[in-house]
């Protein structure tokens, strides 16, 4: 299998094929990010489909020197889904009575068949990671499911290394306050 | 460090997460050695972060995007932009070489790339007849290639693409379908397009065009060029509807890999029903009572259903003196059905697809491990590991098929051309991302299609489509509903004999209503280009309205405005920056403009400042709310409200005269509660708020005359007055209106959740309402009452409780022509049709055409609200934390209005919203806003945060 490099110069000198190949590559993975941020299948289709379009057209503009080409393509994704959150904290906040006086848009049905993924069961955790805010739920993604180091890390969010250190163990408070974590019961349990 | 000085948790935090420096990690080492408290912290933040890795890895590992989600989604686009940015990029190095000029030039040339790829393609020179053809988005670049080599063969003709996204308001690039509905908008707004025949519904001459008299006259059309089952598809009552294009058939995956772990062969062309059991018996597999493996599942039903029953009886349908008839009740039917049921009810080796929601029986392949399942062979590529085979076979083949093909509106008027462009198209191979199979032989031969394919995928959809049937959906519906009664333990023949007369009785009405005589509609021309040296602007329509309204008025715009031309998409409105960063002018809702940048938009002044009196015909009020620090940022469009609708009969028949535009908020209070016969057989009403009892509680307190907050924007929720106009809701509600049966208990949640717009409230269907608020908009758009409705104003109170809602016309910052949008926004504004709500301008409320458009009594009401003085507030005026704090003065109404006296509920309420008023004070931004409301009320439900 090439690696993904090689598929990235065979793209810039034209070769479709290795664009298919790129996508196919990263299509789930940058779903699930956007999943991961935006808690909605549909949205984070419609946004991991805008970074994986974005890259591929402007692929000149990525420099392996600077960042690995996952680094870069993660962090297409979460300023994609953070326009989405703003857009969504927008009318939750101010317009909530009045989206519901005018009738929420139209939600376009879907095909039976790409019904696929709907409605996917969550876990616990999941559940509690997207109720962080955005800034802590970023952080806590990219290191525990990405695997980021925190340079990355800063890199992505567009943060300084210390602000990306302090997300992470932020983050991990929130989330023993919310899953009423019991240490003592995770570890008698793990014996 | 002593051991007892323990380090503080997010220290042991940083630990695990490696985020210390080598100096802070040293400390807290030499703090492990001596204490065994920490160590076990320390041990309980590690294990918790390996559950966070292991936990997330596991649950995003389980979501997966949809098939809709791939590569063939995005190429045409990718491959567009990706030319531009080319020259974009070849521009650059061209400008460091050969200077300037050359530059120029090669941007001209990409940007006139990027214009071409949006719009239109102006007609080549001299030609007679222009017609237009709709495709998804993502294949305009296909299908203008197409045109452009039609136009060479055909001079006279000139096929503009258009976006059936935009026609139907569907998001470019978006995974959904189009619907039925849409394919009707399609029609009316494309002489010709590309979509399936089973959204044509039972009258396809109010769509499309019966092509029957002109595929008999053209001589060049050979109909059996085409596979026979797939144009069968597009035939009824002996008459061609369409031409086919492609084609997908109905057959079973098989899961090589656990067909080899149980040993069972592989199944083969031909294969009977006995040797699908015998597999489906041997690969499913039991824990227990538990099914851990289904040996096969079938999300299509009413496609395999009509398939094995046509082979075991033969044809399901037989005509009559031209009358179909369904044989359902044949004995071989019955066989059929039973034993499909067996397979779930006596061996349960396939799943029961009454245990299951059908969405999740629709992605159960995508997401379970099974041995078989029927799926469509649009599916290849996304199971291309999988075995396939033909369904099994108890006689005579016959294999379900469906197809997508090209159609002509039946609203064109260029018939003629139309037909030689789809028959061309026809001729062509399939768009290079299809699934699907050519439909013609021709064309299959030419591509030299079947070698291309692994010859064991060639050998089943040959065989399939050799052996293709179609049957009316009825049909296949029919056949599932029985066949989920006999799983829920009905009999076989009963189940049958009853879907048999009902499928009857509907292929009767089918028939009938292809001979009803068509609808008549004409498409609209192609969208007008600039004369040379004009200009091209893009708007976008609202896709909840009516884009042809827009397009005439291009067409009347395009008149007077040679230079001009507008291009309309369609869209939903969404946020000015978004709809801003697309098209150079659009509507949008004006309320947006308090809540987002507004130089997003085009601040309009300078433009008034050349013709100030283009403002004389607004309303006051609504150019008002056009205005940020003194920048009138749009036009007004048209604006929504609530009324007062009331039941004449009712009012006729308890003697009491109708509401006016005069009555005062208590009058109307009043008469609720004298026309409220709660008790009686016959129970009436006198009024239901159209959100209900909670939703609107703060806009009805304040229009009784509560004042909620002061000057400075702080909750008086204990207030006299508030307590007061509390008093008088209380009453109105309680005594005046229907039990809060409708109402949920989240509605009470500060309004969060919405009623649902375009129906009545079930009350109001019901007629025993006397009075209730509705938005114009919405009563417009649900379905017409059984009774005879009046429309009033509502009361003129202290503070304005029809709140309209404004739509506006917008200037984008980006637009590329401001002079022209602004000539374009202002000719729109002052059109009577482009406004389909409420008048927003003097000259358009007084006009027939509008006041026809909306009923006479309609815009009394509303002449009558603008009359009035302007003094009365709205709920608007408040600021966004006032606004917030309305949270708890919604608890209070909830308290009130289950016993608790106003003021107590009133006095309590004040004091946290108070505190959270207060605690914003100089502070900005969602965050702080929550950390007020939870210091204000530890007990406050917050909505979910981003």
């Amino acid at each position: 299998m090439p690696d993904t490099d090689a598929l990235i110069q065979r793209w810039r000198e034209g070769d479709q094929s290795a664009a298919e190949a790129l996508y196919d590559r990263c299509r789930d993975s940058t779903f699930r990010l956007a999943y991961g941020l935006l808690g909605n299948v549909a949205e984070a289709e419609d946004a991991a489909q805008d970074a994986l379009t974005y890259v591929l057209v402007h692929i000149e503009r990525y420099e392996p020197e600077r960042a690995a080409f996952s680094t870069w393509l993660h962090m297409i994704v979460v300023s994609r889904c953070r326009d989405r959150l703003r857009s969504r904290r927008l009318r939750l906040l101010l317009w909530q009575r009045w989206w519901a006086q005018e009738g929420p848009p139209a939600s376009p049905a879907r095909p039976p068949e790409s019904a696929a993924v709907h409605a996917q069961e969550r876990s616990e955790v999941l559940l509690a990671v997207q109720a962080l805010s955005q800034p802590l739920r970023e952080a806590i993604l990219l290191r525990f499911w990405a695997g980021h180091t925190y340079q990355e890390m800063a890199q992505i969010m567009g943060c300084p290394l210390r602000t990306a250190q302090s997300r992470v163990r932020l983050a991990c408070q929130r989330l023993r306050q919310i899953l009423a974590w019991e240490q003592s019961a995770e570890l008698s349990r793990a014996e | 460090m002593k051991v007892r000085d323990h380090p503080r948790d997010e220290q042991w935090i940083a630990y695990a997460q490696y985020s210390l420096t080598d100096a802070e990690r040293e400390t807290l080492d030499r703090h492990l050695v001596e204490c065994t408290e920490c160590r076990q912290r320390l041990a309980g933040h590690v294990a918790f972060g390996r559950r966070l890795h292991y936990d997330l890895r596991a649950d995003l590992q389980a979501v997966r995007p949809s098939r809709h989600m791939r590569f063939a989604s995005v190429a045409p686009r990718l491959m567009r932009t990706r030319r531009v940015e080319m020259f974009r990029l070849q521009s650059r190095r061209v400008v460091s070489a050969v200077g300037l000029l050359a530059a120029v030039a090669i941007l001209a040339y990409a940007l006139s790339g990027i214009l071409a790829s949006r719009t239109s393609r102006p007609a080549p020179a001299g030609t007679e007849i222009s017609i237009t053809f709709a495709c998804r988005d993502y294949q305009r670049d296909w299908y203008q290639n197409l045109a452009d080599e039609f136009s060479k063969i055909h001079p006279g003709i000139a096929v503009h693409i258009v976006s059936t996204d935009e026609i139907t308001g569907q998001k470019a690039g978006s995974s959904t379908v189009i619907s039925s509905d849409d394919t009707a908008k399609v029609a009316h707004a494309a002489d010709a397009f590309v979509d399936s025949p089973l959204m044509l519904g039972t009258r396809p001459q109010d769509i499309v065009l019966d092509l029957t008299e002109m595929a008999g006259h053209d001589t060049s059309f050979v109909v059996d060029d085409f596979l026979p089952g797939a144009l069968a598809l597009f035939q009824n009552d002996g008459r061609l509807w369409g031409l086919p294009t492609e084609v997908h058939s109905l057959l079973i995956f098989y899961n090589r890999g656990l067909f080899d772990q149980a040993g069972v062969p592989y199944p083969q062309i031909g294969w009977s029903w006995a040797d699908f059991m015998d597999a489906a018996i041997r690969l499913t597999i039991r824990e227990g009572d538990r099914i851990k493996q289904y040996g096969y599942v079938d999300p299509w039903t009413r496609y395999t259903l009509p398939s094995l029953a046509h082979q075991k009886a033969g044809p399901l349908i037989t005509y009559e003196h031209e009358i179909p008839l369904a044989h359902l009740d044949d004995q071989s039917v019955v066989g059929t059905v039973q034993w499909y049921a067996s397979l779930v009810s006596t061996y349960a080796v396939m799943l029961d697809p009454l245990t299951i929601e059908y969405t999740e029986l629709q992605r159960y392949p995508y997401e379970h491990s099974l041995a078989m399942w029927a799926g469509f062979s649009w599916d290849l590529d996304n199971f291309r590991d999988t075995g396939i085979v033909p369904l099994p076979e108890a006689g005579e083949p016959a294999v379900p098929i469906s197809a997508n093909g090209y159609f002509v509106s039946a609203g064109t008027m260029h018939r003629e051309a139309a037909w030689r462009w789809i028959t061309f198209l026809s001729e062509q191979p399939l768009y290079r991302y299809s699934s699907g199979t050519p439909a013609r032989k021709s064309v299959l031969q030419k591509t030299r299609y079947w070698k291309q394919l692994d010859p064991s995928v060639a050998a089943v959809l040959q065989y399939n489509l050799e052996h293709a049937v179609g049957y009316p959906g009825v049909i296949g519906s029919g056949l599932k509903r029985a066949f989920e009664q006999v799983l829920q333990g009905a009999r076989v023949e009963e189940a049958l004999a009853e879907v048999q007369s009902s499928v009857n009785d509907r292929l009767a009405e089918m028939a009938s209503e292809t001979q009803q005589p068509p609808a008549k509609f004409v498409v609209a021309g192609p969208m007008p280009t600039p004369t040379p040296g004009g200009t091209q602007i893009h708007f976008r329509a609202p896709a909840d309205g009516d884009v042809e309204v827009y397009r005439a008025l291009v067409d009347r715009f395009h008149r007077d405005h040679p230079g001009i031309a507008v291009q309309v998409e369609a869209a939903p409105i969404s946020s000015l920056a978004d709809q801003a960063s697309a098209v150079d002018c659009f509507v949008g809702y004006a309320e947006l403009l308090q809540a987002e940048e507004p130089n997003n938009v085009l601040s309009l002044n300078p433009l008034i400042a050349e013709d100030p009196r283009v403002l004389d015909a607004f309303y006051p009020t609504f150019l008002q709310r056009m205005q940020i620090a003194g920048e009138i940022r749009g036009l007004p469009l048209d604006a929504d409200a609530q009324l007062l609708y009331y039941s004449r009969s009712l009012f006729d028949r308890l003697g009491a005269p109708y509401p006016t535009g005069r009555w005062t908020p208590q009058q109307l209070v009043e008469q609720a509660v004298a026309l409220t016969t709660a008790g009686a057989p016959e129970p009436v009403y006198g009024f239901y708020p159209r959100d209900g009892a909670y939703r609107s509680a703060a806009d009805y307190v304040a229009w009784l005359g509560g004042k909620l907050f002061d000057a400075a924007n702080r909750s008086t929720f204990d207030d006299p007055t508030v307590i007061a106009a509390a008093k008088r809701y209380v009453e109105l509600i309680l005594s005046g209106g229907p039990p809060m049966t409708e109402e949920r208990p989240e509605d009470r949640l500060s309004g969060v959740t919405s009623t649902t717009w375009g129906i009545h409230p079930g009350s109001v269907a019901a007629g025993n309402v006397a009075m209730w608020s509705d938005w114009y908009g919405n009563h417009r758009l649900s379905p017409a009452l059984g009774f005879e409705v009046g429309i009033a104003p509502l009361p003129a109170g202290a503070a304005q409780l029809e709140s309209p809602t404004l739509r506006a016309l917008f200037i984008s910052a980006q637009a590329s022509d401001p002079q022209a949008c602004w000539a374009w926004i202002v000719f729109v504004s002052a059109q009577p049709e482009a406004s389909s709500r409420l008048a927003v301008r003097r000259d358009i409320a007084a006009n027939d055409t509008w006041r026809n458009a909306v009923g006479a009594e309609t815009a009394d009401a509303w002449l009558s609200i603008q009359s009035r003085e302007p003094s009365s507030q709205s709920l608007w005026a408040y600021s966004p934390t006032a606004y917030l704090a309305l949270y708890w003065f919604d608890q209070a109404i909830s308290e009130a209005l289950s016993g608790t006296p106003p003021a107590t509920a009133l006095a309590a309420v004040q004091v946290k919203a108070a505190a959270f008023v207060d605690c914003t004070i100089g502070q900005e931004g969602e965050e702080a806003w929550r950390t007020c409301a939870r210091q204000a009320d530890p007990d406050a439900v917050l909505p979910a945060g981003d």
